[in-house]
């Protein structure tokens, strides 16, 4: 047997660093990929985990697991649900980890216009974010895939790990949910 | 409307989606939209979640596609290092629990000291269990203590060398 020594630890670990890891995407395709999807990834980040740091890590994470997944894709709107499915696992993993702190506590602060256009739609976004923090996890993910992302209900499913069936009657409770709370807020605002 | 659901929807959330709703959309489904609870629900949550989406769009600061790239590709060097190299760690670690065996093994047979205190050790757990698998005078024997206070060591050196192998940073 072949003595091992830290020179060769050293020397296997260095070339092992010099192989080139192949990805199934090649550069060009995953940059143009990247340019179309990497916002409304982040926005999805942002909006489901309530904090626009954690979107910023997970960002970076969602595409290393998508490269290095290497998986074959039929198309790229395949690959984007894909994207989207390993970014609300991550984002589950992080509620885990911090279960503890309440779900969105951080959303109400963290999630703020941070260049209001106007006071009213900083007052509307301030009031969808409150509102939005009411809702269960699932709520917020499936509502904004429905509705802000225009996913389908396969599509949702896909991303959620549900069944497509089950979609519409959660979808629609949901929705009916965090329209009660709007109108609540909004009357909230009017008569404060 | 059907078990709340209404078949306008989708017209309603295609007209939000395009930037169609109010003003270039048809005058019925305005119409509608007034008179049917569950358009009315669809307005008041996708008409704030697509300007919520369009905002965090505008505001979101990504790093550059070259960035991430460059960062995956390091990243995956990285790991692939780590277990190119995990074999060989694995080997340091077996190595030098046959280094700490043979020298258990020379303490056992040259040092009658370190005899002694591990013939005090096994007799002493002898009686305490009552269930020792070794008769404690076959102790006696310098190779046996030998051998017995190498396979301890090498029981207590082999699991530390498969934690620094198997643990992930």
């Amino acid at each position: 047997m072949t003595p091992f020594s830290l020179t060769n630890v050293e020397r296997l670990e260095a070339a092992a660093g010099e192989l080139d890891v192949p990805f199934e995407m090649d550069e060009d395709t995953f940059r143009a990929f990247y340019e179309r999807t990497a916002r409304p990834l982040w926005a999805y980040l942002a909006r489901i985990t309530g904090d626009r740091q954690a979107a910023d890590d997970l960002l970076q994470e969602c595409y290393y697991r998508l490269l290095r997944a290497n998986a074959v894709h039929d198309d790229e709107t395949h690959r984007r649900h894909y994207l989207f499915k390993i970014a609300t696992n991550l984002a589950r993993d992080g509620y885990r980890r911090k279960a503890a702190a309440p779900e969105l506590a951080a959303a109400s602060s963290d999630v703020e216009p941070a260049d209001p256009v106007s006071t009213g739609r900083a007052e509307a976004r301030l009031d969808l974010t409150r509102a939005m923090g009411q809702l269960k996890r699932r709520e917020r993910e499936m509502l904004w895939l429905a509705y802000a992302q225009g996913s389908t209900h396969a599509e949702i499913g896909a991303a959620l790990g549900l069944k497509t069936g089950s979609i519409k009657p959660l979808l629609f409770r949901a929705r009916q949910k965090l329209a009660g709370l709007l109108r609540g807020e909004k009357q909230g605002g009017r008569h404060a | 409307m059907r078990n709340g659901h209404c078949a306008r929807e989708d017209e309603l959330l295609e007209a939000l989606q395009s930037a169609r709703w109010p003003e270039a959309t048809d005058a019925s489904l305005r119409e509608h939209v007034h008179t049917c609870a569950a358009c009315t629900d669809l307005l008041a949550v996708a008409a704030p979640l697509l300007d919520e989406h369009h905002a965090l769009v505008r505001e979101a600061q990504v790093p550059s596609s070259a960035i991430v790239w460059w960062r995956a590709q390091m990243r995956s060097k990285r790991e692939a290092a780590a277990r190119a190299a995990q074999p060989i760690t694995f080997v340091q670690g077996i190595t030098f629990a046959c280094i700490a065996g043979l020298l258990a093994t020379a303490l056992g047979l040259f040092v009658p000291t370190f005899r002694g205190a591990l013939a005090w050790v096994v007799e002493a757990a002898g009686a305490w269990s009552g269930s020792l698998a070794m008769p404690v005078d076959a102790l006696a024997n310098p190779v046996v203590l030998a051998a017995v206070a190498a396979l301890g060591l090498c029981a207590l050196v082999l699991p530390i060398a498969f934690y620094f192998t198997l643990h992930e940073d």
